[in-house]
């Protein structure tokens, strides 16, 4: 045994679930079956889920109308563990199963669930946390919660709707608060009540089950959903936040681990779906780099935070680093960074790229947004308008209490405290206009990129996140407290609603929405319900589609050329996470996208 | 870092720094005691843990005078801890003690007031690899100052360390100590 105090490592190999899983040794590289009941039905919208590969690749469809799926593209000569999941029976992993076939055709029989508390189990987190939000009769309280408690992690998963003692509720309150997470003092205590009694599983459970037997409980996803493909790549590992993700110019997949300040780097055009990551420079930074005191969660490395990325017109990687302070550039040829420090402001955290090739970040902390110009070195740190003088005040102090290390309310490890404005999303109007939020001020803002003029503007909804343009230069923007997308209309300032349709009604909470560049279709995470959600803009209509992994929250969404659509499982702490490893997500809508070409012995031909 | 910033602030603003200075010196002498008794408690409970089956047994001691929490995050950086009390890899905390007035102490015996303190994370078959002990400073028991004193020890294949220190409320100092089996 050796006590030491260098950096830990952070292997990116796998913790199988061995228990659970033993691998069908089978050579096929596509698979085609039929998934029953044990009493010959047809089982419609189950997911079968092939899993190979070290760090594993996770590839599902779903099964048709006769109960039929169909897998292909698959690497062949490997092992694979096959899941086939559907809410209300029980999951079947492929040690349950003795079928090997040469010419892929592989079936399936599930067993229905006889335990309620079984299915209520297999419930997304957002039907468990409908049941704390329906204890709630103050509005004031509800949006509290929702914004406060739901930015890190879900509400409602495994591990969050346990009953627990009352002092331990408050130790754990304690901790939420000084991590940024935090209630105001009257509602904060009402918290181990509430809890306690909406997730007592005797009431609970009948209540999430209420129809089991009956054809409208939990429905199949439609045909239109069912012909989705969905890939994941596992990447990282237990102590990552694996923040925001983007595609880049090559389809080459970004994304950056907050917690671990590395750039990881997927290759989806791989066979393996090959996954590096690069070690972002720290310099001699302490654990939480510059952040706003607090807490820090157990098993962090952050030292500078990598949060955001965007990809630049010349290909490099730029990149806020939320507790460094700084920029980070990737070079993806030369495979290097390159560092810029920042005049000023706290907390750097989301950027868009400019036509001209500028960076604007918003400034979560100090309420600020920034811009860089690459090209000229030139550096402007915009003031953004605070509530009222109070707050003015307290914001221009901010530096000064920071140096004195004193704890204030400051938002902790996210800099999203309910006491500060928060500077959140960013985009680009096509006139070149630059919008941001301000999520806990419920505003949004326009700043002149010319003479750098601010205009604030109240949402008439709450905690407006993160924000995109469409191709009509319509500004979209969801309200993670509100369950709703916003379109915006820049000329004659009038919002339209569109109320989220993930049931049970208002327990969806979006962090952030994303327009396909082809379609001008509106995708939405689904960060509380394991899905991610289209809207179509000409038919008004939602398509849910529902995510395989269990705890699937989403912060970010972006498309590759091919069609994709781009996704990450962020959820902090990772562990809450079904494999306790986070991925980064492809949705194929129509499973059409080319799969790269495998020979048997694993080469791309 | 940041108390030595805040203090020197206080200094400069608000008096002459002598005073300051005695008694911080005081205060910290007073918590290298207390850390030293605490130590020497665990010290003394090796012999009831049983440190050659391959187990990996995590103490953390405290006083009454603090609710202290015990962080143990294994080599897959997964972490057990009063919130979360196992992890994939077989840890397991033993219970979380409270202060002694603890509203539900009366039902759980949590709020043992009676020293020793101690927390306990134990892995029967651990897995190798770096470990992270972490401490936080949540509340404040009757008599709680701004630094509480612990010590921890780590009982593997017949080997004790052992370290001890002092945590600020409210701070959670998520490295106490790293180390290696
Ligand atoms: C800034 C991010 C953040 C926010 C906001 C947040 N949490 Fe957490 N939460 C965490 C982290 C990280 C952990 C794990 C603790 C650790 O790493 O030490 C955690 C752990 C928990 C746990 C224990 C389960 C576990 O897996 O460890 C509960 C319960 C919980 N949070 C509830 C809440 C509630 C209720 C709120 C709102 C008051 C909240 N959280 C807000 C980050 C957050």
């Amino acid at each position: 045994m050796r006590a030491e105090y260098q950096n830990p490592r952070f292997p990116m190999s796998i913790f199988l679930f061995v228990s659970l899983c033993l691998p069908v040794l089978a050579s096929a590289d596509q698979f085609f079956g039929q998934v029953m009941s044990d009493s010959k039905t047809p089982i419609v919208g189950a997911m079968v889920t092939f899993r190979f590969g070290d760090p594993f690749q996770e590839k599902t469809v779903f099964t048709s109308e006769e109960g039929r799926y169909q897998i292909a593209g698959l690497p062949g000569s490997t092992d694979y563990t096959v899941r086939v999941r559907r809410i209300g029976w029980h999951d079947l992993v492929t040690d349950e199963v003795a079928v090997a076939q040469e010419n892929g055709a592989l079936d399936f029989t599930l067993l229905r669930h006889t335990d309620p508390a079984m299915v209520a189990a297999q419930l997304p987190a957002n039907h468990w946390y409908g049941l704390v939000l329906d204890r709630v009769s103050s509005e004031y309280e509800r949006e509290q919660l929702v914004r406060q408690c739901t930015y890190c992690h879900q509400q409602g998963n495994e591990a969050t709707r346990v009953q627990r003692p009352v002092e331990e509720w408050h130790k754990v309150l304690s901790l939420m608060a000084r991590m940024g997470g935090g209630l105001d003092a009257e509602f904060s205590a009402k918290i181990p009540e509430l809890f306690n009694s909406a997730y007592d599983p005797k009431t609970a459970v009948p209540k999430l089950t209420k129809g089991f037997d009956q054809p409208g409980f939990a429905p199949p996803p439609s045909e239109i959903v069912r012909r989705a493909v969905i890939d994941e790549y596992q990447l990282g590992g237990r102590a990552s936040m694996q923040h925001d993700m983007i595609v880049g110019h090559d389809g080459i997949v970004y994304s950056v681990d907050m917690a671990t300040d590395h750039l990881f780097r997927l290759d989806p055009s791989k066979p393996d779906g090959a996954r590096e990551s690069f070690a972002i420079p720290s310099g001699d930074l302490p654990l939480g780099g510059f952040g706003p005191g607090g807490a820090l969660p157990s098993n962090t490395s952050m030292r500078v935070g990598p949060h955001s990325l965007q990809v630049g017109a010349d290909g490099d990687i730029w990149i806020t680093l939320a507790v460094g302070n700084k920029l980070a550039r990737f070079d993806t040829v030369e495979e290097s960074f390159t560092i810029e420090d920042l005049p000023g402001g706290i907390y750097p955290h989301t950027l868009r790229i400019d036509s001209k090739n500028r960076v604007w970040y918003t400034i979560a902390v100090s309420n600020h947004v920034g811009m860089f110009d690459p090209a000229t070195g030139q550096h402007e740190v915009i003031r953004v308008p605070a509530r009222s003088f109070g707050e003015e005040v307290m914001l221009r102090m901010l530096p000064v209490f920071l140096w004195a290390g004193q704890y204030i309310d400051l938002g902790g490890g996210g800099g999203e405290g309910a006491s500060l404005p928060v500077p959140y999303g960013i985009d680009i109007a096509p006139d070149g206009g630059i919008w941001f939020s301000q999520l806990n001020a419920h505003r949004i803002g326009h700043i002149d990129p010319d003479s750098f003029e601010i205009t604030m503007i109240d949402t008439p909804f709450t905690a407006p996140r993160r924000m995109r343009f469409d191709s009509q230069g319509k500004l979209w923007i969801p309200g993670f407290s509100s369950n709703l997308i916003s379109k915006f209309d820049i000329e004659t300032r009038q919002f339209e609603h569109f109320e989220l349709p993930i049931e049970p009604l208002g327990t969806e909470t979006p962090y952030s929405l994303s327009i396909d560049p082809v379609t001008d279709d509106v995708w939405i995470c689904g960060t509380n319900s394991d899905s991610l959600i289209r809207f179509q803009q000409a038919s008004a209509e939602f398509t849910v589609y529902p995510l395989p992994t269990m705890v699937t929250y989403t912060r970010d969404i972006d498309f590759s050329a091919d069609g994709g659509v781009w996704t990450s499982n962020s959820n902090a702490p990772a562990w809450q996470i079904e494999t306790g490893i986070p991925r980064l997500i492809r949705l194929d809508v129509n499973g059409t996208i080319d799969l790269p070409l495998v020979d048997s012995v694993g080469s791309n031909l | 870092m940041r108390e030595v910033a805040a203090f020197l602030l206080g200094c400069v603003l608000v008096q002459g720094c002598t005073d300051q200075d005695a008694l911080m010196v005081e205060q910290q002498q007073k918590l290298d005691q207390q850390g030293q008794r605490l130590s020497s408690i665990l010290g003394n409970a090796t012999p009831t843990v049983s440190t050659t089956d391959g187990s990996l047994t995590i103490q953390m001691s405290f006083g009454s005078e603090a609710d202290l929490d015990l962080y143990v995050t294994d080599p897959h950086m997964e972490t057990v801890y009063f919130a979360k009390s196992s992890t994939r890899s077989g840890g397991r905390i033993s219970k979380d003690i409270q202060c002694a007035s603890g509203s539900d102490s009366a039902q759980s015996g949590r709020g043992d007031q009676h020293e020793p303190r101690i927390e306990e994370v134990r892995f029967d078959a651990p897995i190798p690899g770096r470990y992270r002990i972490g401490i936080d400073y949540p509340l404040k028991c009757a008599g709680g100052e701004q630094r509480a004193a612990f010590a921890v020890s780590v009982m593997h294949n017949g080997e004790q360390i052992r370290k001890s220190g002092s945590v600020t409320f409210e701070n959670f100092d998520v490295v106490v100590m790293e180390f290696e089996i």
